[in-house]
């Protein structure tokens, strides 16, 4: 899997993710005001390599065809979302 | 102990690998902190198991092995238990990853990545403990609770 960091910093916007630059790039998703992920990159603008992307997609929570539709685009934040909560990763508002 | 994947016997002395990048005499020593890291045989990593090349998904890393991480080497942060990092290698990237905590480092050789996941580590950390634990998400608020069940604070 391929991946340049303008895709996935693409993506993270898409999706909503608060991305914040520290030592490394910091993406967090929040919903209603709620911590549910957290997952970075390295600082610079070029692909990333090694098993990275691999990683990334597994802190994400997304399978394979999933995150390549979030890279792709046809995924949106609402979808995403979805798809985490039927994991049991978003708790359901009361 | 044998090599996992070829059944092959492994050098016991290859299991044990010194982190060269911060020798046990430069190691700071804290009056009052008992550790069995302060021992002169301090070791801040142990390798577990070794094998040479492994699937993962449809890519084929080169190097996999499993270090054990005795030390986050932040002076704010002591590990009360250790972590189990997986370390592999794909195009010349190492990664060093904790399955526990959903973590990972990397960079250009094992020692680089493992002190980038000690950092990430630190900062997950941080993180979470600056939220309250209403704000956290099951995925978070159960890393919380492996994290400060680990670390103790200097």
């Amino acid at each position: 899997m391929s991946l340049h960091s303008r895709e996935i910093d693409a993506a993270w916007k898409k999706i909503g993710m608060e991305v914040r630059d520290g030592r490394d790039i910091h993406a967090r998703l929040y919903v209603d005001d709620v911590l549910i992920l957290t997952t970075r990159r390295s600082k610079g603008s070029g692909p990333i390599g090694g098993n990275i992307p691999h990683l990334i997609r597994q802190q994400m929570r997304l399978n394979q065809d999933q995150f390549h539709d979030l890279i792709g685009c046809p995924l949106d934040r609402e979808e995403y979302i979805a798809i985490l909560r039927s994991k049991g990763l978003v708790p359901i508002r009361n | 102990m044998n090599n996992y994947l070829h059944n092959e016997p492994v050098s016991t002395r290859s299991l044990f690998v010194t982190d060269t990048r911060r020798p046990a005499s430069s190691r700071p020593v804290r009056a009052g902190v008992e550790s069995v890291h302060d021992v002169p045989t301090w070791n801040p990593v142990e390798r577990v198991w070794v094998s040479h090349f492994h699937q993962v998904g449809q890519e084929r890393s080169r190097f996999v092995c499993q270090i054990r991480v005795r030390d986050l080497q932040d002076p704010r942060l002591q590990l009360r238990d250790d972590l189990l990092v997986v370390i592999e290698l794909a195009e010349g990237i190492y990664t060093a990853y904790c399955h526990d905590l959903d973590e990972f480092g990397s960079g250009s050789s094992e020692a680089e990545a493992l002190q980038d996941f000690r950092a990430a580590v630190a900062d997950l950390y941080f993180l979470l403990r600056g939220e309250r634990e209403a704000r956290l998400g099951p995925m978070p608020l159960a890393h919380w609770r492996y994290l400060s069940r680990i670390i103790r604070e200097a």
